[in-house]
């Protein structure tokens, strides 16, 4: 036998593991498990029920940074560094670094990464970047962390060279070093570089999480594992290298494609989608390989460390086929932004790199001696997490074909979240049997004898050892060429690092660049100090993980949301707020889509406006009512009514001139293209062009659209007096009090009422329309007016003094200063309120209008007499224009 | 055009590489060698282990 082998083979049988490094990671990994899951079912809890947590803990957004990263660095970060305490030495066949620095590393991991990052996000300091929530400050320390990583893992392969290195150890040392590469790439150029630009390094960047650190990590445990457990080397070492080769090559190539039909050019997303394709056809290779490699070990393997591992190959082999496939264009257009891509980062991390982690340190738990060892829990603890995580998953997956069938055929948008509740709910339920799991796996790993784990081992090895030492005594060393090949590819591997940062991130940019510049209007309008201010509040709270702000290049997105967003609509976006989900609407072109009033209502208390909302509330950001907003609510709403605002302020003459500008960009005339610039439904307009309704309407479904849409501002019984009336000015209409006619129904759920809280509703059909204006007319109490002639007459002529000058000579609501008016003067020939109604108003005035009180001018007389003048009106115009 | 280059040089490394393994039995022998070694080192590591059962609690 070479003496260079049996060198290396001495060395480990005589190498030191240090297991109280392995324990200190493994606990810290398992305590920050249960703390980051238990945020993630308390966001769970809240789709259900959406109050339920609104005073006494963080926000939602605030808790799902702190999930997220708890599950990335806090638990996945500890599981593969214990991990690495036990393999690298039996990898190199030499110790690692050093203990001291095994103690810095876990210090700074928890107690300057973990602990200060969850207090900081729960806190609301934050960075709104999806797998980068932590502030940039507890990046540096992850940084850090991430090089004390290398020095103490890395020196041990260094000093053994890389002749004959297991495919084990080359993802251990492609994990740390493209982590170290990537995690400053992703976690700071956005800060610095706007909108889809930056966008382009943080799908890079969420991509290389999984790719270049989550992956290479549990794939070196599988690879590590199944050849331990079963006593048999693995099938093919050449696929597990072309395998290995394949995904470092690729996986930084992909990033782009969690942005696909967005501005970010189509050369990179292209790449992205083909990048995409090609990985998942490695990721066959290696699961193949990884299947054969543990023939003889049965379906459910007796060593609980490989039946966790073989399981992670499973979820490998399905989360990878859905990764590809998610890229691909048409079902990328149905699924994209739906709780499928939540279902597929849920398989990804808690199947896939969960049921790895878990294999990885039960394995290192059975050689350690001293360790506890409960065998019965471990079994249970598998069951519970393969039952609730397949639960999750599917639920999860099936939820998003709903939703995107939903927003594809131009449903409301409140529909989806209607369709969604039995999900989410069995969603919420599937996170019992894994948060049972999970404690049923830490008490095996602190119940049970010491060194049971041993036994465990015995009894479980399957098949006999070969005496490898024997069977391949005649092989060779290494040949100097294929050493210098793994070199070069290793050379390569940095290059494709290099080239993905290039194509997929600097070029974008430059090209997003050239476009915003030829694109942009002369002086687009910067965000003011409260805008800026308010941007920050809505980045702390997590908005954007609910409420996407990129109208994407797709048909879906046009017809609901309008003009797809240009390149130079970010510019001010540091960091970009792009969303990669939409439990709520796009937000993109939110401003002057609603007035002040109502988005402090719905901040306040978002189910008084719309019941089926399950927006958390907001009312840390208000004292004590939604009328009395704290300046971050304040901030906040202005913020928001900025958004979409450049390009409308010049709009069509700027998208005229950008059009001109960019004659070949066949996507940005996709945009200027777009029939409507806003397109959102509830978007309210001037009066006129509505579709008429039919005469009659299912009053059934009127009432429940009204009681679902309207009875939170107008009340159960349409009297004004809904929970959100109260905050809201103009107040909502006591419709019992009105008569209005049909011609006139139309054109309100049609155009809303500019300049009050009285939203559009283009997103109901006309029978729905038709219903609900059946249901409005049943609430009106009127009865026949007496004529007093004498009166009317009167009227006619202080209205042509008084009233006139607004509402028109024929009470239009179409005088010559009804333009000057933020909301139009009432269309009184389509509405007509009560006797007693007129009087208070001309009396008391409308407040939050133009219409004033009439006490200081006019008699008591003379305000019965125009009263009654204008109730003449009244007529069902069926031919409605813009005045 | 990049990404016809990401393509076909992706294919051309990984169809390189095999027809190397394939054909040549000493490439094949060497490239597969390292998991025979690994195994070694497994198999040494938990033997040790097991006649020095307190080894590797440092």
């Amino acid at each position: 036998m070479n003496q260079a082998i049996a060198q290396e083979t001495n060395r480990s049988a005589k190498v030191e593991v240090d297991s109280l490094l392995i324990r200190a990671h493994a606990y810290a990994a398992l305590f920050a498990l249960l703390i980051a899951v238990t945020f993630g079912i308390i966001i769970s809890l809240q789709f259900i029920y959406p109050n339920f947590t609104a005073d006494w803990l963080p926000g939602w957004g605030r808790m799902r940074y702190a999930h997220t990263q708890g599950i990335m660095l806090g638990w996945l970060g500890n599981a593969f560094l214990a991990f690495m305490y036990h393999a690298v030495p039996v990898l190199s066949g030499r110790p690692v670094t050093s203990r001291k620095l095994g103690l810095w590393l876990f210090g700074i991991w928890n107690f300057a990464v973990m602990i200060p990052g969850w207090i900081l996000v729960l806190s609301g300091v934050s960075q709104p970047l999806e797998w980068a929530e932590f502030p940039m400050a507890v990046d540096v320390f992850v940084i850090v962390g991430l090089a004390l990583a290398a020095f103490q893992f890395l020196p041990p392969f260094i000093r053994r060279g890389v002749t004959d290195l297991y495919v084990s150890s080359w993802y251990l040392i492609g994990g740390l070093v493209f982590t170290l590469l990537s995690y400053p790439m992703g976690n700071f150029a956005p800060e610095f570089v706007p909108g889809a630009a930056g966008a382009a390094f943080s799908g890079l960047w969420i991509h290389d999480a999984v790719g270049l650190f989550v992956t290479p990590m549990a794939l070196a445990i599988l690879y590590f594992v199944i050849p331990a457990s079963t006593g048999k080397p693995i099938f093919s070492h050449f696929l597990s290298m072309l395998g290995f080769w394949g995904l470092f090559f690729l996986y930084p190539l992909n990033g782009t494609h969690h942005y696909i039909f967005s501005v970010i050019p189509m050369e990179a997303q292209m790449t992205a989608i083909l990048a995409s394709f090609l990985l998942g056809v490695v990721v066959i290779i290696v699961v193949s390989n990884l299947m054969l490699s543990q023939r003889g070990a049965g379906l459910i393997p007796k060593d609980i460390g490989l039946r966790f591992v073989s399981m992670a190959v499973v979820f490998y082999l399905i989360v990878s086929i859905q990764g590809s496939m998610q890229a691909n264009m048409s079902l990328n257009q149905a699924v994209h932004f739906t709780d499928w891509v939540i279902g597929h980062s849920h398989l990804a991390m808690l199947g896939f790199a969960t049921f790895a982690a878990i294999g990885g340190i039960l394995h290192a738990w059975q050689r350690m001696p001293q360790a506890r060892y409960n065998a019965k829990a471990f079994e249970w603890a598998y069951w519970l997490l393969v039952v609730g995580i397949s639960i999750m998953v599917i639920d999860l997956t099936l939820a998003g074909i709903v939703q995107g069938q939903l927003w594809q055929d131009g449903s409301p948008w409140i529909e989806s979240l209607q369709a969604s509740r039995p999900y989410w709910i069995v969603r919420s339920i599937s996170a019992i049997p894994v948060a049972t799991g999970f404690i049923v796996l830490l008490i095996g790993m602190v119940t049970g004898e010491r060194g049971a784990g041993a036994q465990a081992l015995a009894a479980s090895h399957i098949t006999q050892k070969t005496d490898s030492l024997a069977s391949h005594s005649e092989l060779h060393t290494s040949s100097r060429g294929l050493t210098m090949s793994y070199v070069v590819a290793c050379a390569a591997g940095i290059v494709f690092f290099v080239l993905s940062v290039s194509l997929l991130g600097l070029l974008p940019r430059q090209v997003l660049e050239q476009q915003s510049v030829a694109m942009a209007p002369g002086s687009p309008l910067p965000y003011t100090a409260a805008e800026a201010r308010g941007r920050d509040v809505y980045g702390r709270e997590g908005c954007s993980y609910c409420h996407s702000q990129q109208v994407r290049y797709t048909e879906a997105d046009i017809a609901r949301f309008g003009a797809p967003t240009l390149a130079w609509e970010g510019r001010l976006e540091f960091p970009h707020m792009l969303g990669t989900r939409r439990i709520g609407p796009d937000l993109s072109r939110a401003g002057g889509t609603r007035t002040a009033d109502w988005q402090y209502a719905h901040l306040y208390d978002p189910r008084a406006l719309v019941p089926a909302s399950i927006m958390p509330a907001y009312t840390q950001l208000f004292d004590g009512s939604a009328t009395r907003p704290k300046r971050d609510a304040q901030d906040l709403v202005a913020y928001i009514d900025s958004l979409g605002r450049a390009r409308e302020l010049a709009y069509p003459e700027g998208d005229e001139a950008a059009r001109a500008a960019a004659p070949d960009n066949r996507w940005a005339q996709m945009s200027f293209d777009a029939p409507l610039l806003n397109a959102h439904p509830a978007r309210t307009r001037m009066r006129g062009n509505a579709p008429s309704l039919a005469d009659s309407g299912d009053l059934a479904l009127g009432q429940s659209l009204w009681l679902n849409n309207c009875a939170g501002c107008h009340g159960d019984q349409a009297q004004g007096d809904g929970v959100a009336a109260q905050w809201l000015e103009p107040q909502p209409k006591n419709l019992a009090v009105r008569e209005y006619t049909r011609s006139m129904l139309a054109d309100v759920l049609w155009n809303g009422v500019h300049g009050s809280a009285m939203p559009a509703w283009r997103d109901l059909s006309t029978a729905e329309r038709s219903a609900l204006a059946s249901v409005v007319q049943s609430f009106s109490a009127l009865e026949q007016e007496a004529a007093n002639t004498g009166l009317v007459a009167s009227g006619a002529v202080i209205y042509a003094t008084h009233c006139a000058e607004c509402h028109g000579d024929n009470g239009a609501g179409n005088g010559f200063a009804a333009a000057q008016l933020p909301i139009a003067p009432t269309d009184m020939r389509g509405v007509r309120a009560s006797l007693a109604e007129r009087i208070k108003i001309l009396e008391n005035g409308v407040a939050g209008t133009s219409m004033a009180p009439w006490t200081d001018r006019l008699s008591s007389d003379e305000i019965n007499a125009v009263a009654h003048y204008v109730g003449e009106f009244f007529a069902d115009i069926s031919d409605r224009s813009a005045p | 055009m990049i990404t016809s280059i990401i393509v076909w040089g992706s294919l051309f490394a990984a169809v390189a590489f095999t027809v190397v393994y394939l054909l040549s039995p000493r490439i094949r022998a060497q490239v597969e060698q390292p998991k025979h070694q690994f195994q070694r080192q497994l198999e040494s590591f938990d033997n040790s282990a097991a006649q020095e059962p307190k080894r590797g609690q440092q």
